[in-house]
């Protein structure tokens, strides 16, 4: 027979309601930042003499503490690991009107990959706007010895931040 | 035979001299055609653009795909949430960087923190009256 005394009971409950604290502290954390959307946008060919390069647009949306957010990414990529500087890309995000809202910096691929991107986030979105990513990529042409601008196919638009 | 000569001479050197200014107007600029998977090449698209009373242009640039599209006065939403518009050559910037060289030291300087953060001054549709700062950066 086991005899639950005062003590006992109310030391469990306190260990109940620690975990249950805990529990929902990080619940809240996790839940506190989310992707509510995600799209791609379509690819596009960059063929500069001697190599071809490929670049796409991605764009996130959702709220993170209490934040809606638009993320939109820049991305080129080619078959081999080039030299550092080879590749740059800029992005941004626009509205349904096609005014910017945020324009990233031009920055450039580190030594010894095929694949870079980089980011233009926009915080505390009033309401549920529209938006899309659209950028520009930078490839080194080395026939020429300049780098080959182009501007990358937008994503579709996203409007939830949920 | 003397003439045949001659003309096979301006003929090759016409040729010639096309080829090199062709081949020139080919691979010379930063600016380049964007092709589809499809291997055709990008249409022109986007909303057109208007002219402002000093001539100059002005619309989007999100939408267009061709730098020669993109008008002379782009589009924004300023920080302050002030819509206007900033110039083609503030948007078009690139840092001066030319060379992979030039774009590893410029990231190593980025990374201490050495390049200042760009502001664009945000103007009416006219291209003179400021209604706004545009701040450059990834966020």
């Amino acid at each position: 027979m086991i005899t639950v005394t005062k003590s006992l009971f109310f030391d469990s409950v306190k260990g109940f309601l620690c975990g249950a604290l805990i529990s929902t502290l990080s619940v809240c954390t996790v839940m506190s930042v989310s992707a509510a959307a995600y799209t791609t946008g379509a690819e596009s060919v960059m063929s500069p003499p001697n190599r071809t390069y490929y670049a796409y647009n991605t764009l996130a949306t959702g709220k993170e503490y209490g934040q809606k957010y638009a993320r939109g990414f820049t991305h080129v990529y080619t078959n081999d690991n080039m030299p550092g500087g080879y590749m740059g890309v800029r992005p941004a995000v626009y509205d349904e009107n096609d005014n910017a809202l945020m324009v990233g910096s031009w920055t450039y691929s580190p030594n010894n990959i095929s694949d870079y991107s980089n980011v233009a986030a926009v915080f505390s979105i009033s309401g549920n706007p529209a938006v899309y990513s659209q950028g520009r990529a930078r490839v080194w042409n080395t026939q020429i010895n300049d780098y080959w601008t182009y501007a990358t196919f937008r994503t579709p638009f996203l409007n939830d931040y949920t | 035979m003397k003439k045949l000569t001659k003309s096979a001479v301006m003929a090759l050197s016409l040729l010639a001299g096309f080829s090199a200014v062709t081949a020139a107007a080919v691979l010379a600029g930063s600016s380049a055609v964007p092709y589809e998977t499809n291997g055709q090449a990008a249409p022109h698209t986007g909303r057109p653009n208007r002219v402002n009373a000093n001539g100059q242009t002005y619309g989007t640039a999100g939408d267009k795909l061709y730098d020669e599209d993109i008008p002379e006065l782009i589009a924004v939403i300023g920080d302050h949430g002030v819509q206007g518009y900033v110039t083609k050559e503030d948007y078009m910037d690139d840092d001066g960087v030319t060379c992979p060289e030039e774009a590893v030291a410029y990231m190593e300087a980025k990374a201490r923190g050495e390049i200042p953060v760009k502001v664009w001054t945000v103007y009416e549709a006219d291209g003179i009256t400021p209604v706004d700062t545009f701040t450059v950066g990834n966020s």
